[in-house]
C-alpha cells in the first residue's frame, strides 16, 4: 500500500466535499500540475473497480483515467462518473443516469475539464442548499449549451446529475442538482 | 459528585480492558494454544469462520481465544479484520459436484448413486456426558486411534466425485431450473447496501453470513407451522470445493486452493409457473461443518423467494435485517452506553404530559403553551 | 496547508510505522474509503435523503458509532484536530473508545475545545458554541429512518420518500397530540430538510435541533449498521415537524442553571446526587463547561 497516495486522497476528497458542501464556490486542490493529471488525482480518490467511467470524446483520456483510477469504463448512459473536455457533453448530457426516485444517489457525476474558474465574475449565479444568499463565479472554457441542459437534467429533484468543474490551474467549484442556476 | 460518575474516564476504561484480558488467564490450567482450539474446537472455529465471512482457521481460533469462546465476539473480530482486506478479485462459480466429499446424506430416496456416506457426524450418538473425557490423556488418544485404524477395511476409497441427488431430478423434470432468474453479477452485500426486493445473490450471501441461533429460531418457525414450505433434505453434503480464480493476466482459471464447505439443498412444495407443476429448491452452503445452519439457510433461502409473505420467516426484510449476529449483538449491547441526554429529553416530555394531564386539558384543543 | 508542505515536513512511511500494525492510515481499505466518500458525495448533494452502502464491519461494535467512524476514518486528514463527544461529553465511554481508535489509526491531535476541532464526531449531541463553515460534525445514527416510527419496512418507507407520502408522520403526531395533549417526541425529533425529505436527526435532543437550520457547518450522518449515510448541507433550511397550533419546542430548563459553570443557556444534565432524590444540573457540554468554569475562576 502507498501511504503517500492514500493521504494524498484524503486530502484531496476533502476539497472536494467542501466544494459540493458549498456549491460555486472555488477551492483548489493539493499540488495542483496539468489538468489530466489533476483529473486522475480528483477521481482517484474516489473510485474503484466498483464505479464506472465515461470520457466524452477522448478514449485515450478515458482508458488513462480507467487505469489510474481502477474504474471501469461504461458507456455515458451508464456511468457512474462521466469527464467531459472541451467544455461540451454534445448534448448528451440528458441521457446520463439520473437516478430513480427511490434511489435517486444512482445519477451520475460529471467532471467538467474547463480553462478558468474564478469567484470574481458573475456569468453564473448559484443557489440553494450549500449557499448563503447566492454566489456567483465565471467559467471559461464551457459550452453555454451546456447550462441549459444542466438546467435540465436537474429540473426534477431529487433526480438528477452533479457537476464538479475542474479547471488548469486545478482549482474546482461544484454545482449539486439541488442547486438553482442562474445565467448571466 | 454525580458530575464525575457519569465520565468513564480514559483511565476506568484501560483497567476495565486488561481485567478482561486477566480473567482469561488468572487460573493455573496450561495456556490454551490456537491450534489445540482449531483441532480440538473445531466446529466452533467452523462457525465463526461463516459468521464471520472469512475462511481462515487460524485467525478463527485466535478470535475464540481472545474473546473467551464467545462466537459472536469472535466472528465480530474476525469481520473486522476483514473489513480490512483488499478484495484480490472474485472466483469462479464451481459445482458442488466437483468437492472432495467427507459426508454426504439424501433423506429424500433410500439409497443414493455413490451411496449415502455417513461422515464424522454427532447425529448417531448417544448424548451421555462421556466421563472418560475428564481424565483425557495422549495415551488413551494413541488407544483409540490405534483401535480404529487397525479396523479399517483395505480397500476404504472414497471416489473422488459423487452425483448430485437433485441432478437426476432434474434431469426426469421434477424439479424446476436452476436459475429461473439468472444474474449476470453477483450483488455484493459488503461493497452494496441491501435493496428489496433483495436479488438471490445478495439473499444467500446475508444467509451464508447469518448467525446459525438466529437462523435456526426463523427457519424453525416456518417449518414448525409459521409457514409451509415443508423440505425435504434432498442432500446435505460436506467436504472440500476447489477454489478458482481467474488468472490475473491471462484470465485462465487456475485453483489456489480449497475450502471446506457444508452444502444442503431442500426440495419444497412444489409449484409450477409454466403449468407443469414442480419442486422447487431451497440452497443453503456456508463455511466449515454446520449442518443446522446449512438446512437453515436453505429453508430461509426457499421461504424468501414468496412474493407474498405470509409469516415472519418468509418476509425478506424480516429475514435478511435480523439475521446478521453481529449487527444484532452490537446494537444489543449498545443499550449498556449512556443515554442520559435522550432520557432528560424523554423525562421533560413525560413531566410536561403528566402537567396536562392533571390540569385536565388532553382532551380540549386548546393551545398547550404553558 | 498545501499537501506537497505536509508531505515535506511528516515523513509518512515514519508516520505509517506508528500505526496499529498491519494497518493503514485510515484503517479501513481504500476501496471502503471510497465508496463511502462516493456516498457522502450524494448525500450532500441531495440533502435529507438517506443514501444506502455497504457499510464495513469496524473494530468497535455495530450500534456503537461505526456509521459515524467510518465517515470520519474515509474523510480525515493528517492536520486534522478532531473531537469526539458522546452525550455531549469528551470523556464518556464511547468517545474515549472511538478517539482512541481514530488516534492509533491516523495520528491526528485530539482537542476538546469545539472552536479548536476541525473534525468532530458526536453521538447524540450537537456542540453549545455555534461551529464554522471550516468545520464538519459527524454525527451517529442508530436509526436513520424518521418513519420507521409509523412503518417498519424499509421498502415501504423508500416509497414514501419517493413519492414525499408523509400523511402518516403527521397523522402519527395528531394523534400523539389528541392522547397527551402535545407532541411527545422528546430526542430523535423528525424534520424537513432543504422542503424536501422528512430526516432523522440523529438522537439529539430537541435543544440541538434549531442548530441544523441554516448552520455555517456541514453535518454528515452515518449509520453503519443500519447502513445509510445522509447529509444536511450549510445554509440548507430544517424545519421541525409541527403544527400551527402545536409548535415545535426544545426542553425546558427555565429556572435551572448549571451548577459548575452557572450556564443557563445549554443543555442540561439533571442527576440525582443523593438518596434523597435531590437533583442538580450540569451541562451537557462537557467541553463547553470546561471553557466557562476556567474562564469564571481566572
Amino acid at each position: 500500500m502507498n501511504t503517500n497516495r492514500t493521504i494524498h486522497d484524503h486530502v484531496t476528497f476533502r476539497v472536494i466535499l467542501q466544494g459540493m458542501s458549498h456549491p460555486g464556490k472555488v477551492y483548489l486542490l493539493p499540488d495542483a500540475p496539468e489538468a489530466e493529471s489533476t483529473a486522475a488525482q480528483l477521481l482517484g480518490c474516489l473510485m474503484d473497480n466498483e464505479a464506472t467511467l465515461a470520457v466524452i470524446g477522448d478514449a485515450e483520456l478515458e482508458a488513462l483515467l480507467a487505469r489510474h483510477t481502477g474504474s471501469r469504463p461504461a458507456s455515458f448512459e451508464h456511468a457512474d462518473f462521466i469527464v467531459v473536455r472541451n467544455g461540451t457533453t454534445f448534448g448528451n448530457l440528458i441521457h446520463f443516469k439520473r437516478g430513480s426516485l427511490e434511489y435517486p444517489h444512482t445519477g451520475a457525476t460529471i467532471l467538467y475539464l474547463v480553462e478558468e474558474l474564478s469567484d470574481a465574475g458573475n456569468d453564473i449565479v448559484v443557489t440553494g442548499p450549500g449557499v448563503k444568499g447566492s454566489a456567483s463565479l465565471r467559467i471559461t472554457g464551457i459550452h453555454p449549451g451546456e447550462w441549459h441542459l444542466l438546467k435540465e437534467a436537474n429540473s426534477e429533484f431529487p433526480l438528477g446529475v452533479d457537476a464538479v468543474f475542474l479547471d488548469r490551474s486545478g482549482r474546482i467549484a461544484c454545482i449539486p442538482r439541488s442547486s438553482q442556476i442562474g445565467v448571466n | 459528585m454525580g458530575y464525575v460518575a457519569v465520565k468513564g474516564g480514559n483511565e476506568a476504561i484501560e483497567k476495565a480492558c486488561q481485567l478482561f484480558a486477566y480473567e482469561r488467564i488468572k487460573g493455573c490450567s496450561p495456556v490454551l494454544g490456537v491450534d489445540q482450539i482449531r483441532e480440538q474446537l473445531y466446529l466452533t472455529v467452523d462457525r465463526v469462520m461463516g459468521e464471520g465471512a472469512l475462511y481462515a482457521p487460524e485467525l478463527a481460533a485466535l478470535a475464540l481465544k481472545q474473546s473467551a469462546g464467545d462466537t459472536l465476539e469472535a466472528s465480530f473480530m474476525v469481520r473486522a479484520f476483514r473489513a480490512t482486506q483488499q478484495r484480490l478479485g472474485y472466483s469462479l462459480p464451481t459445482g458442488a459436484e466437483k468437492m472432495r466429499v467427507v459426508r454426504r446424506i439424501s433423506s429424500a430416496f433410500k439409497d443414493i448413486p455413490g451411496g449415502q456416506i455417513l461422515g464424522a457426524t454427532s447425529d448417531y450418538t448417544l448424548r451421555l456426558l462421556d466421563f472418560d473425557l475428564l481424565k483425557d490423556d495422549e495415551a488413551r488418544r494413541k488407544a483409540f486411534r490405534e483401535r480404529i485404524f487397525s479396523s479399517l477395511p483395505a480397500d476404504a476409497e472414497i471416489p473422488a466425485a459423487f452425483p448430485k441427488v437433485i441432478a437426476i431430478l432434474r434431469r426426469e423434470g421434477l424439479l424446476e431450473d436452476s436459475s429461473p432468474h439468472p444474474e449476470n453479477e453477483v450483488f455484493d452485500i459488503t461493497r452494496r447496501s441491501l435493496t428489496f426486493p433483495a436479488p438471490r445473490s445478495a439473499r444467500l450471501q446475508a444467509l451464508a453470513r447469518g448467525e446459525t441461533g438466529g437462523m435456526l429460531t426463523l427457519a424453525y418457525s416456518s417449518m414448525r407451522g409459521y409457514g409451509n414450505i415443508h423440505p425435504t433434505l434432498g442432500e446435505l453434503r460436506i467436504g472440500y470445493l476447489p477454489l478458482t480464480m481467474p488468472h490475473p493476466i491471462s484470465g485462465e482459471p487456475y485453483v489456489v486452493g480449497e475450502v471446506k464447505v457444508t452444502e444442503a439443498e431442500v426440495l419444497a412444495r412444489f409449484q409450477g409457473d409454466d403449468g407443469m407443476p414442480r419442486f422447487s429448491l431451497g440452497y443453503g452452503l456456508c463455511f466449515g461443518q454446520n449442518e443446522i445452519k446449512a438446512i437453515a439457510m436453505a429453508i430461509l433461502d426457499r421461504c424468501t423467494r414468496t412474493e407474498k409473505p405470509s409469516c415472519p420467516a418468509e418476509d425478506q426484510e424480516f429475514v435478511l435485517y435480523h439475521i446478521d449476529g453481529i449487527e444484532a449483538m452490537g446494537f444489543c449491547n449498545h443499550w449498556k452506553l449512556p443515554h442520559y441526554v435522550d432520557f432528560l429529553s424523554d423525562l421533560d416530555r413525560l413531566r410536561k404530559a403528566q402537567d396536562l394531564a392533571r390540569a385536565g386539558k388532553v382532551q380540549e384543543d386548546t393551545d398547550a403553551d404553558a | 496547508m498545501q499537501m506537497h508542505e505536509w508531505l515535506k515536513n511528516n515523513d509518512p512511511l515514519a508516520h505509517a510505522e506508528a500505526h496499529i500494525a498491519g494497518y493503514p492510515f485510515g484503517f479501513m481499505d481504500e476501496g471502503a474509503k471510497k465508496e463511502i466518500r462516493r456516498s457522502i458525495l450524494k448525500a450532500v448533494a441531495i440533502p435529507g435523503y438517506q443514501v444506502p452502502y455497504g457499510s464495513r464491519e469496524m473494530p468497535i461494535a455495530r450500534g456503537w458509532g461505526t456509521g459515524g467512524l467510518q465517515i470520519t476514518l474515509s474523510l480525515i486528514k493528517p492536520d486534522d484536530i478532531l473531537k469526539v463527544i458522546d452525550q455531549g461529553c469528551d470523556g464518556s465511554v464511547n468517545a474515549v473508545n472511538i478517539k482512541k481508535f481514530v488516534m492509533a489509526v491516523t495520528q491526528v491531535a485530539i482537542t476538546t475545545d469545539t472552536r479548536a476541532a476541525t473534525l468532530i464526531q458526536t453521538r447524540h449531541r450537537i456542540p453549545e458554541e455555534r461551529m464554522t463553515d471550516q468545520q464538519i460534525l459527524v454525527l451517529q445514527v442508530p436509526y436513520p429512518e424518521a418513519l420507521r416510527e409509523v412503518e417498519p419496512s424499509e421498502m415501504e418507507t423508500r416509497r414514501m420518500h419517493a413519492e414525499a407520502d408523509y400523511s402518516r408522520m403527521w397523522l402519527y403526531l395528531y394523534e400523539d397530540i389528541v392522547h397527551y395533549g402535545e407532541i411527545t417526541i422528546s430526542y430523535r425529533y423528525p424534520v424537513t430538510v432543504n422542503g424536501r425529505y422528512i430526516t432523522d436527526p440523529s438522537p439529539i435532543p430537541r435543544w440541538d435541533v434549531p442548530k441544523l437550520h441554516m448552520a455555517d457547518t456541514l453535518f454528515l450522518f452515518g449509520a453503519g449498521r443500519e447502513k445509510r449515510i445522509y447529509a444536511i448541507p450549510p445554509h440548507t433550511s430544517v424545519e421541525p415537524l409541527e403544527f400551527e397550533d402545536h409548535q415545535f419546542r426544545i426542553e425546558d430548563f427555565s429556572g435551572k442553571a448549571c451548577a459548575r459553570c452557572g450556564a443557563t443557556d445549554t443543555f442540561l444534565d439533571e442527576v440525582i446526587d443523593n438518596v434523597g432524590g435531590g437533583r442538580s444540573y450540569f451541562c451537557s457540554d462537557t467541553g463547553y463547561c470546561d471553557k466557562r468554569s476556567r474562564t469564571w475562576n481566572r
